[in-house]
């Protein structure tokens, strides 16, 4: 699937910035199913100093800074996306389109198979699992968890039960929650957006010792006619990825009771939004309130589109 | 070995089953005290009494203080210190030295590979969760394939390691801390003191000298510049005054010749980190880091810290600047991986510890969580990140409740526990209030810093702290610690090396402009302002007790109508209303009020008020002053805070005040003679002394406006006339030059005209144009005067025109107030020009423009 993002985040301040720092990761990275074709990002006014740089997950992250005074910032990501269906494989063969199952089969192991052990020796397998700034968890959320992990059953059944559960027990509101929203809170509260629905399943996960990521991404505007429009289509997407030995990352979208497939694109991922933020900053100016608006449009092409033009 | 009986020391026991410095189990002076017990056992209680005061009051002079978090009185507390030092043979220290110098290797070989390859933990030397759980771990700085080219630099490093001798008199480790050690700085000031108040002890010992220290820190950190930059700029990040250490920091900077500065005098512009600085932007090299890792850097790590630099994460990774201890240091003190440290050590280094530390069990392995839980009572629980309101723990001394509570939280998140065995810090002879010697518990802090070519030089002495009490449990400054200086006895001369002098070409000086932070010139100037309203409103209070005692109760022709006049000028100049203005007759009752102005410090309108706020921005600034204006300083708030309030005793309060106003005076003389003589003239000495211009001016002519405008008998003019020429320090002159003659006509001449008079109106103006062109001097030129220069031709302009005479007649009858309207409006408009004035130079020179970081908020879906 050939898919076009375009991203466009803008802030009106009350009084005007004299200097500004902001750091994007709105930039898609390539994955064993996607291949970025194109991604450019542009600012209004134009940075002073920029530079690109991969961090140490292998996102792309762009640092810029504004030195023009401005009221008024625009940043814009303009990405185009070749698509496959199919969670990250760890031999990075690419999965067919129309390719039977979307995850490793039964046999693949049961949950306890996949948790880290105490002294683990992989770093990145290791960080997974451990709590992380916006993904802490009590008795609560591991009460919440429990019932789709009984002992023994195969980490494939227990992973797409809690997708569906989230699913089903939590309504979509936006505006329910803000960033700082505790996963504790979330699931006192039944509602929240697809960042919280995250970050709630990585707490289930993590509070049962496996290894799960924050991915942040998009997923497809408009579907084809007769096709559901999915939640978290018109801004940016969250969902979580577990870890299953021998298999890879498994994506899975528990906003919309999903298994990551072509219609999604990945920006990044990291321990939760925090390490995956698509903008933040830090701006110097008189004080007063900030005005931001943010509008993505995620498109599908038939074929890759010309982009030579202004996005 | 000489047999030195117990009673050498009179009533010293060493507690049981310690080990003690000074004597041994069977009482036998030990081998480092030989020589000093003799002469610390004919130490009378009196004197060592008189020793510990001598202490204080040196640290007082040199302004040497500490702040603890969080108590009502905690900034700004004396450092307390010890005057008996603890002594260290030189085969005793051999053992310090090779075992702190090994650690700081192995803590550098460590961080290096946790950064980036992470070798120890692929390889499950460390476990992995030990390192990734604990809150110090910068991941933004992570770069496993070495892809960043600030790893092409060394990595700058000063290790401090804290160590007690255990029961049977081994060194042990307590303690690593890399995040960024504090301590080097007391320890060269406790050794500044020390040798001066015992300064026979001192003398009697061949004690190694401090000094080679701190250059092997200039030369590492020198070193360690980008690019191997000749001449790097070095600045000391400091959060500010109200930090625990920030006396040190201060210290540091001025000892090294390094600049102080605050996150907010750092930029970041085309990827490097730039000073703001009178002379403009000024590239930084090297960072000595003493703002915690997660106060850094607002864009990638703490978005609330006002405290940071954003884009420094930036500026490390692409190697433009260093920064010692680097960003992220502070995982090495994470005590979940102390129980790896003897193998890292092993594969790291190729050797076994030197010194040995308590064995310890990570509660994240389930084995060793296992133990800790069985022998809880044993240990010593730690918490692997202090930052969640965690505090080591003994569970042997916890009420069973919070026993049990500990328990369940280890089971719940055991990665973030490690117990360690329990270690009794050995003791040393430490002098109490009382005078007595007693033997008390000690932990020593040492340093070691990683020299130019990879070599560690370990301070030929440290920090010693010692347990407030014989039963303390901890040893710490925020519990009420005592410090102590380390002497190291020479076994042989020392070997002079590593001279400040040196031969070949000349050092370049730096320029003195680019060196100062803008914000460090602004405090100057504050300094300047609140100095001179301070020494203005002592001589005017002086001047008005002294003649209410003179005249009060007495029937001195005009007495009263004077005294009236001048209390109303009080208000005035102090700016402090409504005060006596709005009373219907100032004599009644005047004292609370006067008591009021020179005790209350609630604003800037009284004396002690302006002498604490003179206090706080020389604090700031404290990098630029020398050791002796804290001594004249402190005399100024120790004056008043001596006097006491005003209880009843009106006339004793009086008589007191007096004495405390000279006492206020003189201290404030020794400063202004301290910057008139000893700094140098750079834009920090002008803005200061702008400062002093500016505030002289304003109270000149307030007080002028108060004191002649009001027509009163000639009995009382005469006094008041008298008065205003005492409170402006012009009485001498003026009797000189006019014979005697009171006339307002020729006091003006004098106050506000006369050139040649360094008090008067005009002088400080011409000096202001002075120093505005200096502070201007290397700047391109502007296309029209500034502000300031226009209001200030234009003041003088406005002075050049004035008749004295004229403005002195009197207008109406005596006895009014405003008696001559001319002169007060005059005067009036004058104050109103010299305020724009002040704001003008403010806003040209000193304003930075107040910068308020925000977040931006991010919150797409929401």
């Amino acid at each position: 699937m050939i898919l076009e993002v375009i991203h466009r985040t803008s802030y009106r301040y009350d009084t005007p910035v004299h200097l500004g720092y902001s750091e994007a990761r709105l930039l898609p990275r390539d994955t064993t199913h996607q291949r970025v074709v194109h991604a450019e990002l542009r600012a209004d006014p134009p940075p002073v100093d920029t530079t690109d740089r991969l961090d140490h997950l292998g996102n792309r992250v762009t640092y810029l800074r504004f030195a023009d005074p401005h009221d008024r910032i625009t940043v814009t990501a303009r990405s185009v996306v070749l698509t496959a269906t199919g969670a990250d494989r760890p031999d990075g063969s690419p999965r067919p389109l129309d390719g039977p199952g979307l995850l490793p089969s039964r046999d693949a192991g049961t949950w306890e198979a996949a948790v880290v052990p105490a002294l683990a020796g992989d770093p990145a397998i290791a960080d997974a699992a451990l709590p992380s700034p916006l993904v802490e968890w009590d008795e609560d959320v591991v009460a919440y968890a429990a019932p789709s992990f009984p002992a023994g059953r195969p980490l494939h059944d227990a992973v797409l039960e809690l997708t569906r559960r989230i699913h089903r027990d939590f309504r979509y509101r936006p505006g329910a929650t803000t960033i700082a929203t505790s996963v504790g809170h979330v699931l006192e509260r039944g509602e929240g957006v697809c960042q919280d629905f995250a970050h709630l399943a990585v707490a289930c996960l993590r509070a049962l010792g496996l290894p799960a990521r924050y991915v942040s991404g998009y997923v497809e505007t408009d579907p084809p006619p007769g096709q559901a429009r999915l939640e978290g289509a018109d801004a940016s997407h969250a969902w979580f990825a577990v870890h299953a030995p021998g298999a890879g990352w498994l994506h899975l979208d528990p906003t919309n009771d999903q298994v990551v497939d072509e219609r999604y694109v990945v920006l990044g991922w990291g321990r939760d939004y925090a390490d995956v933020t698509p903008l933040k900053g830090v701006v110097f100016n008189d004080g007063g309130a900030q005005h931001l608006e943010v509008r993505v449009d995620v498109v599908r092409h038939a074929a890759v589109p010309i982009l030579d033009g202004e996005p | 070995m000489p047999v030195v009986a117990r009673s050498a020391i009179p009533g010293y026991t060493p507690v049981p089953g310690r080990y003690d410095e000074l004597v041994d189990a069977p009482g036998r002076v030990r081998p480092a005290w030989q020589a000093l017990a003799p002469l610390l056992g004919q130490l009378s209680p009196d004197e060592l009494r008189n020793h510990r005061a001598e202490a204080r009051r040196l640290l007082r002079a040199d302004g040497v203080t500490y702040n603890v978090y969080g108590a009502p009185d905690g900034h700004g507390r004396l450092w307390p210190l010890d005057p008996l030092p603890s002594v260290w043979t030189s085969a005793e220290w051999a053992v310090v030295e090779a075992g702190v110098a090994q650690r700081a290797r192995l803590m550098a070989a460590l961080l290096d590979d946790l950064y980036a390859e992470q070798r120890v933990l692929h390889e499950r030397l460390l476990p992995a969760a030990a390192v990734l759980a604990h809150g110090g771990f910068v991941r933004p700085l992570l770069d496993p394939e070495r892809r960043f080219p600030g790893d092409a630099v060394p990595r700058a490093m000063l290790a401090a390691t804290d160590l007690v001798r255990d029961g049977d008199g081994a060194l042990t480790v307590l303690a690593d801390r890399l995040e960024a050690p504090s301590g080097w700085g007391y320890a060269i000031q406790n050794r500044a003191v020390t040798s001066r108040v015992v300064p026979t002890l001192h003398r009697t010992l061949p004690v190694h000298r401090l000094a080679p220290f701190p250059r092997a820190v200039r030369a590492g950190l020198a070193r360690a510049a980008p690019n191997a930059r000749p001449d790097p700029r070095v600045v000391v990040l400091t959060p500010g005054p109200y930090n625990e250490a920030y006396f040190e920091h201060a210290f540091v900077a001025s000892h090294l010749g390094y600049t102080l500065a605050r996150g907010s005098d750092l930029q970041v512009a085309g990827g490097r980190v730039r000073l703001r600085s009178m002379g403009g932007y000024e590239p930084v090299d090297v960072i000595v880091r003493r703002v915690d890792t997660a106060w850094c850097d607002p864009l990638e790590l703490r978005a609330d810290s006002q405290l940071g630099v954003p884009g420094l994460l930036e500026a490390v990774r692409n190697g433009s600047v260093v920064v010692a201890n680097p960003v992220g240091a502070g995982v090495l003190e994470s005590p979940a991986i102390w129980p790896y440290l003897p193998a890292l050590c092993e594969e790291l280094l190729g050797a076994p510890l030197a010194i040995r530390q308590p064995a310890s069990w990570w509660c994240g392995d389930p084995d060793a969580r296992a133990h800790v839980l069985a022998h809880l009572d044993e240990l010593v629980i730690k918490p692997v990140t202090p930052w969640r309101g965690r505090r080591t723990v003994v569970p042997s001394a916890l009420h069973p409740v919070e026993r049990q509570a500990l328990r369940a939280d280890i089971r719940r998140w055991p990665r973030g526990f490690t117990g360690q065995e329990t270690v009794t810090p050995g003791t040393t002879p430490s002098v109490t209030p009382a005078g007595t010697i007693e033997p008390r518990g000690m932990v020593l802090r040492a340093f070691a810093v990683h020299g130019p070519d990879g070599e560690v030089t370990v301070m030929p002495g440290g920090l010693a702290r010692v347990a407030p009490s014989a039963s303390a449990p901890l040893i710490s400054n925020q519990h009420g610690a005592h410090s102590k200086d380390v002497w190291v006895l020479a076994s042989e001369p020392e070997a002079v090396s590593g001279f400040w002098y040196r031969g070949g070409p000349l050092v370049v000086a730096t320029d003195p402009a680019q060196a100062l932070p803008s914000r460090t010139v602004e405090n100057l100037y504050w300094l300047g302002r609140y100095a001179e309203r301070a020494e203005g409103l002592t001589r005017l209070l002086r001047v008005v007790l002294e003649r209410r005692l003179e005249l009060q109760g007495r029937l001195t022709p005009g007495g009263d109508e004077a005294l009236r006049v001048l209390l109303r000028s009080v208000t005035v100049v102090a700016g402090r209303y409504p005060g006596f203005v709005a009373a219907s007759d100032p004599l009644a009752d005047p004292l609370p009020e006067l008591a009021s102005l020179l005790l209350d410090d609630a604003d800037d309108a009284t004396l002690r008020g302006v002498s604490v706020r003179l206090v706080v921005a020389a604090d700031a600034v404290r990098d630029q002053l020398g050791r002796d204006a804290w001594l004249a300083l402190d005399g100024v708030v120790g004056a008043l805070d001596r006097l006491d309030r005003l209880d009843g005793g009106g006339s004793a309060f009086v008589a007191d005040a007096l004495g405390a106003l000279v006492e206020v005076l003189v201290h404030l003389l020794a400063f202004a003679g301290l910057v008139g003589e000893s700094m140098v003239r750079d834009p920090g000495w002008v803005a200061l002394d702008l400062g002093r211009r500016v505030e002289r001016a304003q109270q000149t002519v307030l007080l002028l406006r108060s004191g002649l405008v009001p027509v009163l008998s000639t009995a009382a003019e005469s006094l008041t006339v008298e008065s205003v020429l005492v409170a402006a320090e012009s009485i001498i002159t003026y009797r000189r030059r006019y014979r005697g003659h009171a006339q307002i006509g020729t006091v003006l001449d004098l106050l506000l005209l006369d050139a040649e008079n360094p008090r008067s109106v005009a002088f400080q103006l011409d000096v202001l144009a002075g120093r505005l062109d200096h502070l201007e001097g290397g700047r391109p030129l502007p296309a029209e005067p500034g502000r300031a220069h226009t209001l200030l031709a234009r003041i003088r302009h406005h002075l050049a025109g004035l008749d004295t005479s004229a403005l002195a007649t009197p207008d109406g009858a005596t006895g009014q107030s405003e008696g001559r309207p001319v002169l007060g409006d005059l005067l009036d408009d004058l104050m109103t020009e010299l305020r724009a004035l002040a704001d003008a130079v403010e806003a040209e020179h000193f304003a930075h423009v107040e910068v308020h970081p925000l977040l931006l908020h991010i919150d797409e879906e929401q």
